[in-house]
Order: C-alpha cells, then structure tokens, then sequence
C-alpha cells in the first residue's frame, strides 16, 4: 500500500492487485455532512452517473459499459460519523482478458473521470428534465425505506436519538427539501462540493502508472477553499425512551440503540470491537447462543458497533408478545457480560473470527479500499495486521470496562 | 484425479471421486488468504418424493431447509460451537435444487474441514430439539412473510406453476412444518446426506492433498443406498393469470411472468441464450428499461430475470413502480416489439461482451468459485462450461430461442399493492 499526497487535500493509494480479475479505481469526495445540504449530496450520485459529455445519455453510456465487459461504473453517497462521503468507483476486467486487445484499464479511467468532472449541462446548470427524474426517484426512495422493515426500525431508533445533530444527518436527505432544489442551486453544490471536499482516490490495479498519471493530472485543478474531516463525536447520552410503532407486520422488529458516555480511546476502540463481537456479532455470541438459541425468542438478534457514532444497535426481529421479554434478555446478557464471568475460551474464539475477518480484507476487490478509506477519515491508517496485534492484547477486563461506558438511550419496536 | 483447465483463463481445478466418500473439487487460488469450502447435497425445497429402497417418501414443504438447521446440532454439540475454536465463518443454506453448508476461513483450515465433514454426516434429531427449532424456523417464515420482494417472487411462481414444487416457499409454512418429526429428518438424511452422494467444493489457499487428507481422517464408510428423486408432471398451461394482495409498502412491485417450456433438463445454452435476451428486452441499455426510467414508471429495482432449474424455466420481469398497469402494458409492447424485429447483431455482441465480463468476475472471488462448482458439477458439467457454451452461442441461436418464448397464453401477473386503509399501516 502506497498513500501520497498529489494536491492540496488530494490523496492517492495505490493498491497491490496481482490476483483479481477485475482493476478498480475510485474517488471519493469526503465534505462534513451539512444537514441542509444533505438532500443535494443524495441527488447528485444518480444525476452524475446517468451520462457525461461524450455519451450523453443514459442508454449510451450504459452501452459503452456493456462494451467495455460489463464494466461498472457506480456513483454513491454515504454517511460516515459526521462526515459525508460521495464515491465514484468504475471497475472492470483486466485488459489481459479482454477479447479484442482493448486498453480497457485506460478507457475505465477516462469513464470515472468523464462522470465526476465533465457532467452534461444546459445553460451553466444541470440538465432540468433529469433532476426531476432524479428528484422522483429519491422520493419514491425516501418513501420506500419503510419496505424493509429491519433497517427501517434501526434507522428510526437513531432518528430518535441522534435528532439534528450531524451524526443524525440523513444519507438521503429530506423529503420536503425536494421541490425547492433546482438545476442551478445542484450544480453549485456539485462546485463547491469539487472545491471543498477532501479528496481520496485508489487505484487498485495490476498496471499503475498510466491511470496514475491521467489521475493526477485531473486532480490538478484549482481549489480555493480549505478542506477537513471531521473527528468523531460523542453524543450526550440520555435516559431511555421507549417508542412504539404500529405497522401491519407479521414479525416485530425491536431495536436497542446504546452510545458511549464518552469518547472511546484509540485502544478503547479495540476493546470495543471485541466486546461488541463477543456480545452479538457471531454466530457464537452471547445474543445468538443465549437469546436465539436458548430462549428461541427470535430469528436473528444482532449487535454493531459504529465506531464514527461510538453507538451500539441490537436488533432483532421477534414475534409481537415476545417482544419485551427479547428486550430484557438483550439487557440481561449485556448485564452478564459486565457483571458476570467472560471466558478465556469465548475471548479467544471472537479474537480467532475477529482476525479471520480482518484477513479477508485482502481477498475481495472492494476490501482493501474500504479498510484503508476508514482509516484515512479516522485520521489512523493501521493496516489489517497492526489492528490484529491490538484485538490480541485486549482481555476480558477491557471488555468489561468498555461496555460499562455504554448507556441505552432508545428502544424502538415495531408492533401489530 | 482429473484435471479441468480453460485456456482463456489459463487456470485449472481439480475433481477427484473418493473412496465411499464425496466427489471432491479443488480450485487452488494462488495469492488468497482465504478458503472457501461447500459441502453439498443435491437436495433442496422442490425435493418432496423420494423412493428409497424400494420404499416411497412424500415430505412437506420446507423439510429441506429444516434439516439444514437441524444438521448444525450434533449429540456432542452444536457445530457454530466447534467452528468457534477454529475461528471460521460457518453458514448453510438451502435453495431450490440443493443445501450446501459453507465456512470462510483464513487459518485452521484441516480443522475446520474436520469440522464439516463431520457434522453434516452425522445427524442427530430429537423430538425436542425438532420442536424448538419449529419456533425458530416459524419466525424466518414470518420474517420472509413481510418481504414484499419475497411474497412478490412466490406470488409470480405460484401464477405459473400449478404443480411444480418451486412454488412453494424454500422454508415451507408454519403449518408444512409443523408435521416434521425427527424420524422424517433421518429418512431425508439417509437419502441424501450419505457422503457419497454429496460434493465437496474447496477453493482458495489450499491445495487437493490436503482436502483428501481430510477426507481420509473423516473415514467415510460404504452405503449401499438407492434412491431415485419423484419430479413432478407439471402441466404446460399457467396456474393463473393475475392476483393481488396488500402490504404495508410504500409503492405498489409488479412481477410479470412468463412459463416457458424448455428441454428437460433444461440445458445451459437455453439459460444463457435466456439471459441474453432478458439483457437486451431489460437491461441497463434497452429501450424499454430507459423509455420507463425517464417517464418515471420504474425505477433501479425493475429487473429481468430468468429463473430455472432442471425441470422449470420462467422468464420474469419485475419492479417497483407507482403505475402497474402502465407498467404491464410497456413490458408487453417491448416483448411484442422484439419478437417482431428480432435481435440486432450489435445489441446480441453487446450483450455477449457484458455476458462474457461477468464471467470472468465470477473466478475472482473464492466463495462464488467454490459455488459455482457445485452447480456446474451437479448439472454434470465443469465450471468453465457456461463460458465455453457463451462462446459458441450465436445471433440465430439467440433470435430463434426468443420465437418460442414469453408467449401471452403462458404470461401471469403479480402485484403487490399498499394497504388500502392507512390505519392497517
């Protein structure tokens, strides 16, 4: 792994990539997630990756990417703690495998760079008529997420918790603040977002160098404003407040939302991400062996800890008049951990799961991007093998001490 | 042992046909920390009659799956519990034509192969133990049962099918599953969890020795089992036109789907021949998918599909849209248009190229490898074949498959409606 600065706030890492099939290339664009901005950053992905200048319309660059072997080309918005992360990935089969001798790796780079910086416009603004595709679309989004009905209950858990701070902004943005975004008001968005974002590209590719420089030279724009990222943040943690939804469902949701009373250590952060493994991320924790298993009171009862949030879901989907039983077991084993023995053995086998999974890093294209862009925004940059040495030396005093920090702040169930 | 090799990949694998044991399948990935093993049997939720021995068995929906989770408990334990010790990532599921019990593992990998071949070859049920896993179970089905896309799939296999078994939910119903007894779940795993019937698949960072040396520890012995699978005589003609239910979902999902009647067993040139065509009717290029994104009548979630097995082939099309009817009337328009002008060769070299890409992703990833073996391998193919056979396929192969296709005697609708009363919600 090679990261090095290319411009002001502009940063490129170069991943090693002998076994895959596929190169990949990416750029993200990382700005703090400003709640009033937050509907725009959700348009502007679909509105960049449907056409750019030289395939000006969604059919055909959709068959340009057939052409090129199934490329994909991919423009998403994602929150991360109090920060917002816009990515542009394209990525397809190496050129070795490519039937006519094409330079595939070059016409990627040239796609990627084609959807971020030259956009179809009409009179200095985004093309109308796809923002109201686009605005349509994120709507009917909006309004559809009440379909899955296990996200549906975390995502409300945190609303109640998290409300209008920036950890609370919403990936997709605000319903009511649709109408009013026009194709002018995107577009200067789009500039100050190219202006003002802090800029992290990969390239994960068997044969560098070209992409590179065709990268940094488009890199190489003019930027006037400052760029950051901001740090994590702890909420101030509240008494528990329960809400209850009623929705036709044949199976109940229940999710309980916990964040930490303070800021987590940077070894707290490994204590954590044992402790939360060993409480409900395995198929041998605590949750799934005592609450699944045991009790049989539900299908799937899951615990994740965010770490840009420093907040723990449970979650769990359970049949109606089971439900407050469920929420006190999930409590109890909670309570059993703190209070309670926590064995050598347990500690071991989630460290074993812990560590399988860190390796698997290097095994998926995707995977080693991912690692390395988390560690930029925390600011850390360890690799896979720095935190495996940490997850080793945390013991089950760590885990008890860290867990003591958590606080329940929400109950959110979805009931008949 | 033998040796299976491509040259476009310029890569191989290795199949060998133990001794009382399974056929086992090595593909060594050089570079990958991880392993990715598949232990499966040629059993799945359309399996309901079965003669063994001479004797015949007609089992409820679901039974397949049922025994998938029962097998993870052993009289010594439960096997999430032993994997724990070798820090693998342990699953199983079962799908229509078969149930494969996987692990992901970077280190203690003969110990997790141990683990495996173990478990899944010892079973050990109990009235008791069947009883409390009714109520696990009967909560995945009431989960599967708030999923419209899942209620919306079924709904559209139920319209085609009158018989067929593949219209039955993969995990049966509360009431299906309420009549396993143990004594059901030994029969089905005496007839097809005997290790000689079963596939081991291993890819990544491991070689064949040590996958037979595995083998060998396990110390499989002879069966002497007969068994012949019952498949049913499923009619040419749809079991309905159309059917709507209410949800609680936002926007009302449509499938549209079409009984096609293919060879028997339905052979890998019509699958993908299907493919290309549902790409060209469908996908991300066609007119038809662009003309209704813009106009609003879909949006990313309408897709084509073409959904078969050995003995049932539909072609379905389906998304979320806020105008079903107009929806269903573009849909038809589009398959009428197509039949008519037929294929283009640059729209069938386009679809070739994106065929041919998302083949080749698939030898990149150690768990879709070791997958796609054991689909390959019980179709009696290799896992290169559908990208020999994508190589040889032709315009006119594509053009007069499309002929006998989406016909509108054979075509069912399902739709998936919001609850009328906003109270209900």
């Amino acid at each position: 792994m090679k990261r090095e600065q290319i411009a002001p706030n502009v940063f490129l890492t170069q991943l090693p990539n002998e076994k895959f099939k596929r190169n990949r290339l990416s750029i993200n664009l990382i700005v703090p997630n400003a709640k009033e901005k937050a509907t725009m950053y959700a348009l502007l992905p679909g509105m960049l990756e449907r056409a750019y200048r030289d395939y000006p319309t969604m059919q055909e660059l959709s068959r340009k990417l057939n052409r090129m072997y199934a490329a994909q080309l991919s423009a998403t918005t994602s929150v991360i703690g109090a920060n917002r992360c816009i990515r542009f990935t394209v990525q397809g089969i190496k050129n070795e495998y490519c039937l006519a001798g094409e330079d595939l790796l070059s016409e990627m780079c040239d796609v990627l760079l084609g959807v971020i910086f030259r956009p179809c416009l009409e009179n200095g603004a985004f093309v109308p008529e796809w923002l109201e595709v686009e605005k349509f679309k994120l709507k009917e989004e909006i309004e559809g997420e009440i379909n899955d009905k296990r996200g549906y209950c975390i995502k409300n858990a945190r609303r109640k918790f998290f409300k209008d701070s920036l950890n609370g902004v919403e990936r997709l943005g605000y319903i009511e603040e649709i109408d009013d975004i026009t194709p002018q008001k995107l577009y200067d968005c789009y500039k100050e977002l190219l202006d003002t974002a802090v800029v992290e590209i990969y390239i994960t590719a068997n044969n560098r160098q070209t992409v590179k420089e065709k990268l940094v030279s488009a890199s190489a724009f003019e930027r006037s404003a400052s760029a950051s990222i901001l740090p994590i943040t702890v909420e101030e943690c509240t008494d528990v407040a329960s809400h209850t939804e009623c929705i036709n469902t044949t199976q109940g949701k229940v999710c309980l939302l916990y964040t930490t009373r303070r800021k987590l250590t940077e070894d707290e952060r490994y204590h954590m991400l044992v402790a939360s493994a060993l409480y409900g991320g395995t198929a041998s924790s605590r949750l799934f062996k005592n609450v699944r298993e045991k009790q049989s009171l539900c299908y799937y009862c899951a615990a994740g800890f965010n770490a840009f949030t420093s907040s723990l879901s449970v979650d769990s989907g359970v049949e109606h008049q089971n439900t407050d039983r469920t929420i006190q077991a999930v409590q109890d084993e909670l309570d059993r951990m703190i209070d309670g023995e926590i064995s050598r053995e347990e500690i071991l086998e989630t460290k074993l799961i812990i560590k399988n999974n860190l390796k698997a890093n290097y095994d998926g294209l995707h995977g080693l991007e991912a690692w390395y862009l988390n560690e930029a925004i925390r600011g850390t940059g360890f690799t896979p093998e720095e935190v495996m040495e940490k997850v080793d030396k945390v013991t089950a005093r760590d885990i008890k001490n860290v867990l003591k920090l958590l606080n329940l702040n929400v109950v959110y169930t979805i009931s008949k | 042992m033998s040796e299976i090799k491509n040259n476009v990949l310029n890569e191989s694998y290795q199949v060998v046909q133990t001794e009382n044991g399974p056929l086992v399948a090595c593909y060594t990935m050089p570079g990958y920390n991880a392993v990715h093993a598949v232990f499966a049997t040629n059993f799945g939720s359309v399996d309901r009659s079965f003669v063994m021995n001479g004797k015949k068995y007609d089992i409820p929906a679901g039974v397949a799956h049922f025994l998938e989770h029962k097998m993870f408990e052993n009289e010594d334990g439960d096997a999430f519990d032993k994997y724990a010790k070798t820090g693998a990532n342990a699953n199983a599921f079962t799908s229509f034509d078969k149930t494969c019990y996987i692990f992901t593992a970077t280190d203690n990998v003969d110990e997790s192969l141990d683990i495996l071949l173990s478990f899944v070859t010892t079973p050990y049920f109990t009235p008791q133990t069947v009883e409390k896993e009714q109520g696990i179970i009967g909560q995945e089905i009431k989960m599967y049962d708030d999923s419209a896309n899942w209620r919306l799939l079924f709904g559209v296999l139920e319209g085609l099918y009158q018989k067929h078994t593949v219209r039955d939910d993969i995990a049966g119903t509360v009431e299906s599953i309420s009549h396993i007894t143990d004594k059901m779940l030994y029969d089905c795993a005496k007839a097809f969890y005997s290790p000689s019937q079963m596939l081991l698949s291993v890819a990544g960072n491991i070689t064949m020795d040590r996958v037979l040396a595995a083998c060998e520890r396990a110390g499989f012995k002879a069966g002497d089992l007969q068994v012949k699978k019952i498949s049913q005589e499923e009619p040419d003609e749809i079991n309905y036109r159309c059917k709507t239910i209410q949800m609680p979902v936002s926007v009302p999902l449509v499938a549209v789907g079409y009984k096609e009647k293919m060879s028997n067993p339905v052979t890998t040139k019509e699958a993908i021949a299907g493919n290309i065509i549902m790409d060209i009717l469908t996908g991300s290029t066609s007119k038809l998918f662009n003309k209704l994104y813009d106009l609003n009548i879909v949006n990313g979630t309408f897709e084509g599909e073409i959904f078969s097995g050995d003995d049932y082939y539909a072609s379905i099309i389906s998304g979320e849209t806020a105008q079903p009817e107009k929806l269903i009337e573009e849909i038809q328009n589009a398959v009428d248009q197509l039949k008519k002008e037929g294929i283009s060769r640059d729209d069938f070299i386009t679809s070739k190229n994106h065929m041919y890409g998302s083949m080749i992703v698939d030898f990149e990833n150690v768990e879709e490898v070791a997958t796609n073996i054991v689909v390959s391998h019980f179709k009696g193919e290799n896992i290169y074949t559908p990208l020999e056979t994508l190589s040889k396929i032709t315009l006119d192969d594509v053009n007069s498959q499309l002929q006998k296709m989406f016909r509108d005697d054979r075509r069912t609708i399902f739709t998936v409606m919001p609850l009328e009363n906003e109270d209900d919600k």
